[in-house]
């Protein structure tokens, strides 16, 4: 019985609302509202804008298509020759892809560690202090906007070469991007899971392990994935800076025009990467994001 | 229960490829923390104040950078786009031609575009040509899965429907499929102009042209406090671009 007065009472709610107005006076003009034109023009503004600061940026670079296409011929040769694999020092090759591995790895686990401690201190509704979510957010913002080869240039230059700087540079970005995602994901945790833990008594940390962390799991499992993708390809370029690992294999090949030999490393990490991809595929279809 | 057991397998996951790559690289944590103060004492006393010197070259680098980024974004959503549509199973009926396309997209994405750049050098020796044409090939192997991605999800059902009315294949794309995937595709073309705008900025690194450049050049030659300026240019330029593009999304979207 309920249930059957409650209906007219909504559909009268919603014959009262402006897109329903409006739907009937479409309607009245024996037109579908197809086109809303107020939707539209923003994009319209936008795809044309897009297109004439394209074709001016492209301008204003003054490149030289006639050269550039003119070399094009050479880029082939380069590509022919890096197809011709050479198996010349592969074993070092694969033990700096080990590396760049291994300091994505290590980068991830402590950027991990840190970034979930710094975004229950910066969520706004579980920060045991509000100023100190809005300052450490600034930092996040400003650390992620200073690209990570900058950040491993200045760690190589106060720790010196090797692999441990490349972890603290790339774990310092990792640290500033887990921070910003998982305090939003804490911040996502409805407001009831917490009243209701604190309730029974718990104390700050208990309100996190108990309510708060459990609740954003899938969410920092899918994050963790998506983000070992990106510190693979980072960690894969740092040794073009100087920070080792496989980057540096493929730059020592190509600068000494053993092309067969960058070839064979470039395939290795692009086939260890599609397989990343493939896997951070996969765990997004599981925890469906 | 399942969650849980989800949780667990991660932690173990996690926690063996810790031990590995620890023993692996001798990495230890300890001497890292030490080195913090050494990395700070020399960021504050070298870095700060920053040096402001020939700011007509850094603004002629900071224009390229954005010159660089933007028109390789724009050119890569045209020929994505046409890639997109080629990749869509449900809109191109050729099975061979999608996954050529997919196959073709997924290998420009999964180099890195510092190897593009430096596979580029090679053959076409230092500039700004190879910064634009790298960013152009990372940037379609990525705006073509997204399309694809996007193209799919609306195509499916919607191009079945369409058809049995007796639309043509053309209207069905330009008047429903279009207008439908557009805030998706916009959506995407922002990500990746934030994307490029970031590469852009470390492209130079390995002579691109560019903000990037001019930043190696000064820690190259321990002119620190300039370099100090050319990095706070970049995360000036970053931290712009991102107020911009979300600024975007809410108008737009």
């Amino acid at each position: 019985m309920n249930a059957n007065n409650a209906a007219p009472e909504l559909a009268a709610e919603k014959n009262e609302d402006g897109i329903s107005l409006s739907l009937k006076e479409c309607l009245k003009a024996k037109k579908i509202p197809i086109r809303d034109a107020r939707h539209e023009r923003p994009i319209r503004v936008f795809l044309y804008s897009s297109f004439i600061l394209t074709v001016i940026s492209m301008s204003l670079l003054d490149l030289d298509w006639g050269k550039l296409a003119g070399r094009v011929p050479r880029l082939g040769g380069v590509f022919w020759e890096m197809l011709h694999f050479s198996t010349e020092r592969f074993p070092l090759t694969l033990l700096t892809l080990a590396e760049t591995v291994a300091v994505s790895i290590l980068a991830l686990i402590y950027g991990l560690i840190l970034g979930i401690a710094a975004g229950a201190l910066s969520a706004s509704n579980i920060t045991p202090w509000k100023p100190l979510s809005v300052i450490l957010k600034c930092v996040y913002a400003f650390i992620r906007a200073v690209p990570t080869p900058v950040w491993v240039l200045l760690v190589l230059a106060s720790m010196g070469f090797g692999m441990a700087s490349g972890v603290v540079g790339l774990g310092f970005h990792c640290f500033a991007f887990f921070g910003k995602v998982f305090s939003q994901l804490f911040e996502e945790v409805p407001e009831e899971t917490i009243e209701a833990v604190t309730a029974t008594g718990a104390n700050r940390i208990q309100i996190f392990f108990n309510a708060v962390l459990p609740a954003s799991l899938s969410g920092i499992l899918a994050w963790t994935s998506l983000r070992f993708e990106t510190n693979y390809i980072e960690a894969s370029i740092l040794g073009m800076v100087g920070a080792g690992g496989v980057g540096y294999t493929i730059l020592a090949a190509m600068s000494s025009y053993k092309f067969g030999r960058a070839g064979l490393a470039v395939s290795v990490v692009f086939a260890f990467a599609l397989a990343t991809e493939l896997l951070t595929t996969q765990i997004k279809r599981k925890v469906k994001m | 229960m399942e969650s849980r057991r989800a949780a667990r397998t991660f932690l173990y996951v996690l926690f063996a490829l810790f031990v590995i790559s620890t023993a692996f690289t001798k990495f230890n944590p300890i001497d890292a923390l030490l080195a913090q103060g050494e990395f700070w004492n020399f960021i504050f006393t070298d870095f700060i104040p920053p040096r402001i010197q020939r700011l007509g070259a850094l603004f002629t680098a900071v224009k390229q950078t954005l010159y660089m980024a933007i028109g390789a974004t724009g050119v890569s959503a045209v020929l994505s786009l046409i890639l997109g549509f080629l990749g869509t199973p449900a809109i191109c009926r050729f099975r061979l031609v999608g996954a050529l396309v997919r196959g073709f997209a997924s290998l420009l994405r999964n180099i890195p575009v510092l190897v593009w750049a430096f596979i580029l050098v090679a053959a076409f020796g230092i500039g700004t040509a190879v910064g634009v044409v790298s960013l152009v090939i990372s940037t379609v192997g990525e705006l073509t899965r997204y399309f694809i991605e996007t193209l799919d999800e609306i195509a499916g059902e919607n191009i079945e429907a369409l058809e049995a009315t007796g639309a043509g294949m053309l209207p069905v794309i330009t008047q429903a499929i279009v207008p439908a995937a557009m805030p998706s595709f916009i959506a995407w073309f922002l990500y990746c102009l934030e994307l490029n705008i970031r590469a852009s900025t470390i492209l130079g690194m390995v002579g691109a042209g560019g903000i990037g450049l001019l930043m190696t050049g000064y820690i190259k030659q321990y002119n620190y406090g300039a370099a100090s300026t050319a990095i706070i240019a970049v995360a000036a330029i970053i931290i712009g671009a991102n107020l911009l593009t979300d600024y975007l999304r809410r108008v737009i979207l």
